[in-house]
């Protein structure tokens, strides 16, 4: 015995709705197929935008870890070179840079902080050589030195 | 990809049962529209469901429940009332095609749309189960009840012909 069994009376009803038969649709059969046609043809062309952006995007990727891992190997390399380097046999030291001396006022600020930072002490230039002779300057044309133990010039700063 | 060969072939074996389906919730052109968009969608699937039959009868329901839905907010707000218009256009010598349709109309919903699926839809028990959201047996009972509550009115006489005769 089937599972879905009608009754007689009621297998006699559905064969008799099965002839009843629905109103034919008003849809024009050719136009849906064209127009079924047209659309298929959009959709397939943004079918492949999908799969074509992923790929690209799995190629940058690609190509970014390569060069990323290029990059560590180098950064790896140099860090080692680095490790390894000793300063005590470095065949050709370089000379000391000398510090850079811009031309200025031999009495102005700079030039005295200037001269106290490269030479410890302040010196004075004779008058006519570097520039005019100061209230701070010996008498004997010598450049002097200023000390802070120098009462005689302290007094006359 | 569906040929049109094989799409104007679905159209004919199955085009006047969906819209028979779809007026289960609006009217003809409505429903005609439904089943036309349903078509449109089957054709754009890159491959052809393994079921036809059932996805199209999906798709329509979807679609014309949407429209059903738009048309109760449009009917409230118009204070519109839909007209009857006959679904068959042949039906047997012992009852004419809109008294068929107001039978039919009658049926409770649940029980009218397993009607229709299985009768003029040809879909198994086990896919009306499944678009209906419940399960086959259920499907079966409804399709039972529909069918024992449309033989006793149809053992009826009609109300308007009782009231024209007396």
């Amino acid at each position: 015995m089937s599972e879905h069994e009608l009754g007689d009376d009621l297998t006699t009803l559905e064969a008799r709705l099965r002839k009843w038969a629905p109103v034919p649709s008003r849809i024009e059969r050719d136009r849906l197929i064209f127009e079924a046609g047209k659309q298929s043809v959009n959709a397939d062309r943004n079918r492949f935008s999908w799969p074509l952006a992923t790929v690209a995007s799995i190629l940058a990727a690609g190509l970014l870890g390569v060069s990323w891992d290029a990059e560590r190997g180098r950064r790896h390399a140099l860090e080692h070179e680095l490790a390894t380097f000793r300063p005590g046999v470095d065949p050709a030291p370089s000379a000391p840079a000398r510090p850079v001396v811009f031309a200025a006022e031999p009495s102005s600020y700079l030039a005295l902080t200037r001269s106290i930072r490269v030479f410890g002490e302040l010196m004075l230039a004779p008058e006519g050589q570097n520039g005019p002779r100061g209230p701070f300057s010996h008498p004997n044309h010598e450049p002097c030195t200023l000390r802070s133990g120098s009462r005689e010039f302290s007094m006359e700063l | 990809m569906i040929g049109p060969e094989r799409l104007g072939a679905i159209f004919d074996a199955h085009a006047a049962n969906l819209v028979l389906f779809a007026r289960q919730w609006c009217d003809g052109t409505t429903a005609e529209d439904v089943v036309q968009e349903a078509f449109l969608s089957l054709a754009k699937q890159s491959e052809a469901p393994v079921e036809v039959a059932a996805w199209l009868h999906r798709a329509v329901r979807n679609g014309a429940v949407s429209a059903f839905r738009g048309k109760t907010r449009r009917q409230r707000r118009e204070g519109a009332v839909a007209v009857g218009e006959a679904c068959f256009a042949r039906t047997d010598d012992q009852i004419d095609a809109r008294e068929a349709t107001r039978l039919l109309e009658g049926l409770p919903p649940e029980n009218r749309e397993v009607i229709v699926t299985r009768t003029w839809g040809g879909l198994s028990f086990d896919q009306i189960g499944r678009l209906q959201g419940c399960s086959t047996a259920t499907a079966f009972r409804r399709y039972r009840e529909g069918l024992a509550l449309l033989q006793e009115r149809m053992g009826r006489p009609c109300p308007n012909t009782n009231s024209a005769t007396t």
